[in-house]
């Protein structure tokens, strides 16, 4: 799948520039399981082959944690580009996602800090034949972390120490093609 | 001895019947794809996709299949009228401009397209290729706009002078192909 792919290629990215023990994973979901007679919901990747499920929340081993969720996709024509030949126009799909990241901070410092680091390294956009563009743009930062502990943790006996912190980034990807380009699922070669 | 005088009959042309369907299929714009045909070629039948194939595959015809464009109609030459007549419709100047987007390995082409002479153009909108009867020059050019996003493409602007406005013809599949001469052709 291309998201998957540019997922992969974005926390590559970021990988490089954070410490070692930051962990990244892919596109995730808000995983229910039944804990005695309470009904917890965690966060978990999925494994599309297996179905085996690898929670990828909070933990004491990492400084830094971050999945990504799929939120939504938009689908429009690229107008300003034009088709050619019968084709009306090119397509622009625009993928919403969100980048949920904890953090301890006595291993990482400060939220704002962070923030702007990974503002700074996040990638603006990615050259992956056939699409003709992909474009990322962080759009909003949400900081109330439990606000983002009760969405992404219902139901848990835990609790997030304090100085940890949960923070959610949502960015867009605009991936822009000609339909019928597509020899293959996926792009294999994404910078 | 008076002389004999007669009256020409005048420059009567003959018109033919005008056609009329209410519910006729329109035909859609944009030129989709366009080409040129070498001085010697001539068609017997247009709408015949062997008579296409095998010009191309002789390079007589070159297809450019897929782009985008626009025809402008023609602009009127007129001329001093005669008699009553005030000004006299003496023919047109035509052009039509395309955008290629393959771009990168196309510049040698371009660049001897423009000094070629003798080439006729063709264009296709929605199910119609119309051909010109005469040679026509052609100016290439790839303009780069200031916007990481946009597409450098070829922009070609073809332009001849005829009386009459090029005739539609029912458009072999072929000339929409997208086909390369290293490539196994398909029809």
């Amino acid at each position: 799948m291309p998201l998957n792919s540019f997922i992969h290629a974005i926390n590559d990215h970021l990988r490089n520039q954070f410490p070692k023990d930051a962990a990244f994973f892919g596109v995730c979901q808000s995983i229910p399981r039944i804990q005695g007679s309470v009904e917890e919901v965690l966060p978990g990747q999925v494994n599309q082959t297996t179905g085996e499920i690898k929670y990828v929340g909070v933990d004491d081993r990492n400084s830094l944690v971050a999945y990504h969720k799929l939120n939504g996709i938009t689908v429009e024509p690229v107008n300003t580009r034009g088709g050619f030949g019968d084709e009306p126009s090119d397509t622009r799909n625009t993928y919403s996602l969100s980048m949920l990241v904890y953090h301890d901070m006595k291993k990482t410092g400060d939220t704002s800090d962070l923030f702007l680091h990974l503002q700074n390294t996040f990638p603006q956009f990615m050259n992956a034949p056939p699409y003709k563009s992909v474009l990322l743009r962080i759009t909003s930062v949400i900081l109330n972390s439990g606000q983002l502990f009760a969405q992404e943790y219902k139901g848990t006996s835990f609790k997030l120490p304090a100085t940890s912190v949960l923070f959610q980034l949502n960015y867009t990807i605009e991936s822009s093609f000609k339909r019928g380009c597509f020899e293959k699922l996926c792009p294999e070669d994404i910078h | 001895m008076p002389y004999n005088v007669y009256y020409p009959n005048g420059c009567a042309v003959t018109i033919g019947d005008h056609y009329c369907n209410d519910c006729e299929t329109p035909e859609k714009g944009r030129v989709r794809s366009a080409g040129f045909i070498a001085p010697g070629f001539n068609f017997t039948d247009p709408t015949n996709p062997t008579e296409w194939v095998n010009g191309i595959r002789n390079k007589q015809i070159v297809v450019i299949p897929k782009v985008n464009g626009t025809f402008d109609g023609g602009s009127e030459i007129t001329g001093p009228g005669y008699g009553d007549q005030a000004t006299k419709l003496t023919g047109f100047n035509y052009s039509s401009t395309y955008n290629d987007p393959n771009y990168r390995l196309n510049a040698d082409f371009y660049n001897a397209l423009k000094r070629a002479s003798g080439y006729r153009y063709f264009y296709r909108t929605g199910t119609q290729v119309h051909i010109t009867d005469v040679a026509v020059s052609v100016i290439p050019k790839a303009p780069v706009t200031d916007d990481v996003n946009s597409d450098v493409t070829w922009n070609v602007t073809v332009n001849w002078s005829d009386d009459d406005a090029p005739i539609p013809y029912n458009a072999p599949a072929v000339i929409s192909t997208c086909f390369d001469y290293t490539g196994t052709f398909g029809a």
